[in-house]
């Protein structure tokens, strides 16, 4: 079912323009009457998203006089509706107008006065609500100019400020939020080396030949590794696809003084004379990362015309011609941001690299359980808590592969689950001699009668992948349910276009599938997320153990899990 | 004639008509009314989309005035010449 949305604004901005297609791909569109913005925070349901486009420049009242009045209403309207609200409340806001230079460098301008109230609300309400999001209309308005932007004719003709490409700036700044609200960044950036990571060709001038420094367009080639590096630093993976030979290309990494990226910011690489759709392939095959994950640079149209038409799930960057242009435009590129960061996010480089030393070292073993025996893995149970809570949120909506169920949790409703006594709802983490993986599954049943428990969701991330730890945190979740004296547990494998691997776990653990009509009326009341068909078993914990056979380490900090997780909230 | 193409690409795509083939009526008869959507509100969006398509500013004047296709036709043939 598509989203619905809302669009109100402070003037009209002319429902239906051809601007507005790029919202309607992602909902059903509906927009408040013309002054009616105040009528559709009211009527606005929990479950939609309601945009609201604020000219500040609309809230001055005849004669100029501050309308700081008008602001504290706006900001009172945005705030109702987040108390309630599950979907977005995005505030796009443009403070632009015109004005007189020497007039507003002596006196106070009511415009500015009243932007700076407005943005320290939404300031205010972003803090204090997940579901609200303020665009500064302006730094996007202003890229081509306000001239272009704005349309004086269109709004004496039809009280509409902006032009149709102002519209359209607009919808696609709405849809950018949007798009990460509902969809997960990027993960990889591939990016090619001459041309596009310095000047000239490594293979032609040589590694000190290169060109990259402190000035002119060097400066720009710097630039653009410090953007790339920065990113990496977010968690984006950086790869190479390069054609080049290996050593050429490693000379100018490790011996030219200007390099800003190191083969350390690297997970992965491809230096050969494929051709770049082939490297990708390889690339993603690697990391374990879908294409459609993918973001490539490559500053030759050639090879951009191929990746796009061999591999469409990639995102090819249109790349400018004028380099100096590329830094910014790297660093700003909408599909690699995120709302927000989590430390995880920001040590993914370290465990993609640790997830590829892993997999070549299980493909050299010969005997696959010693090597898990072998690797010294020590996992951990977590309460799902106040500093967890973002991570188990991310887990939930991000994890595609081994994942049971893919229920999409926002981070209120898991924050209500784990505050739930009935519940058990843990995070696991793990580490071995490859690194710290971090917190990595996430497990949560619900008792919904007593004696009775069914486990909503069981997944984990696919970077700890062949190590059987699922077994062991399903065993732990078992004895945790035993010990409350639990003895029933119903597990459900829900299909999508991802998760085939998880189709056999329950049954083989143990699982048996659920005979019909012995299911408790209770069980009957869940619904599959999204309206899909899913298969049930169930487990007598009692008669039944859930096999775990690896060599676990005892992790030498207490088990902070505890049974109080229902208090980590002061609840 | 290829005008009118260009034309009628434009009007079918506001109005959503690409998949249904576009109006049944001939090019000199489509003007503002002979579908619901196409209000006042309508043409406006037409407009802009027009002025978008062929890179064209239309006067204040124009926009309150032009409201078939023939209308623009006729100002867009005056342009290219």
């Amino acid at each position: 079912m598509k989203p619905k949305i809302t669009i109100a604004s402070t003037s009209f901005v002319l429902p239906k323009n051809s601007a507005w297609r790029v919202l309607q791909q992602l909902g059903d569109l509906m927009f408040a009457d013309y002054g009616d913005y105040a009528g559709s925070f009211m009527r606005s349901a929990p479950d939609e998203t309601l945009v609201f486009i604020v000219f500040v420049q609309d809230l001055v009242r005849d004669g100029g006089e501050l309308g700081e009045s008008a602001v504290e209403p706006l900001v009172a309207l945005v705030e109702r509706r987040a108390a309630a609200a599950r979907e977005p409340t995005i505030v796009a806001i443009t403070s632009w107008r015109p004005g007189s230079v020497v007039s507003n460098a002596r006196n106070g301008d009511p415009v500015s006065a009243m932007s700076h109230r407005l943005w320290a609300g939404m300031q205010r309400l972003r803090d204090e609500h997940e579901t609200v999001f303020a665009i500064d209309l302006d730094s996007q308005l202003g890229v081509d100019g306000f001239a272009k932007a704005f349309d004086t004719r269109n709004w004496y003709f039809a009280h509409c400020r902006l032009s149709q490409a102002g519209l359209g700036i607009v919808a696609k700044s709405v849809a950018s939020v949007l798009e990460r609200r509902w969809k997960p960044s990027k993960k990889v950036l591939v990016l090619d080396c001459d041309n596009t990571i310095w000047g000239g060709v490594v293979g032609e001038v040589g590694w000190d030949g290169v060109v990259i420094g402190d000035e002119g367009i060097g400066a720009a080639y710097a630039d653009f590794q410090k953007a790339a590096k920065r990113l990496a630093g977010e968690g984006i993976l950086l790869a190479l696809a390069s054609k080049n030979d290996e050593s050429a290309v490693w000379d100018a990494f490790d011996r030219h003084g200007s390099m800003v990226l190191r083969r350390d910011d690297l997970v992965a690489f491809k230096i050969n004379w494929n051709d770049k759709p082939v490297s990708l392939r390889e690339l993603a095959d690697e990391l374990d990362v879908g294409l459609e994950a993918f973001v490539f640079w490559d500053d030759n149209p050639f090879e951009r015309a191929m990746v796009k038409a061999a591999l469409p799930a990639v995102e090819v960057v249109d790349v400018p011609e004028d380099v100096t242009r590329w830094p910014q435009l790297l660093a700003n590129l909408e599909s690699l941001q995120a709302f927000s960061r989590t430390t995880e996010d920001r040590r993914k480089t370290e465990q993609y690299k640790a997830r590829a030393q892993f997999s070549r070292d299980r493909g050299h073993a010969k005997d696959a359980g010693n090597f898990l025996d072998s690797i010294k893995m020590v996992p951990r149970l977590h309460a799902v808590d106040e500093g967890t809570l973002g991570r188990a949120h991310q887990l939930a909506l991000k994890t595609n592969q081994f994942n049971l169920r893919s229920a999409r949790y926002s981070r209120e409703e898991i924050a209500a689950l784990a505050a739930d006594p009935r519940n058990v709802c843990v995070l696991a983490s793990l580490s071995d001699i490859y690194g710290d993986h971090g917190l990595v599954a996430l497990a949560i049943c619900r008792e919904i009668a007593p004696g009775t428990a069914f486990l909503d969701t069981l997944l984990m991330s696919c970077r700890v992948l062949g190590r059987h730890f699922e077994s062991w945190v399903l065993a732990s979740v078992a004895d945790r349910l035993r010990a409350r004296g639990i003895r029933r547990l119903v597990g459900e494998y829900i299909p999508t276009d991802r998760n085939a691997m998880c189709a056999a776990i329950l049954p083989e653990h143990n699982f048996s599938p659920l005979p019909s009509g012995s299911a408790p009326p209770e069980l009957e009341a869940i619904a599959a997320p999204g309206d899909r068909k899913g298969t049930r078993y169930i487990i007598d914990l009692e008669t039944e153990a859930i096999p775990n056979d690896v060599a676990w380490q005892v992790s030498d900090g207490a088990d902070n899990g505890g049974g109080s997780q229902g208090a980590a909230f002061g609840a | 004639m290829e005008l009118r193409v260009r034309i009628l690409e434009v009007f079918n795509k506001q109005f959503n008509l690409a998949d249904a083939g576009g109006v049944d009526l001939p090019f000199e008869e489509l003007r503002m009314g002979v579908i619901d959507e196409w209000d006042s509100l309508g043409n406006l969006n037409l407009l802009l989309a027009i002025e978008n398509e062929f890179s064209i500013r239309l006067t204040t004047e124009q926009l309150s005035s032009i409201d078939s296709l023939a209308q623009l036709e006729t100002i867009l043939a005056d342009r290219a010449k």
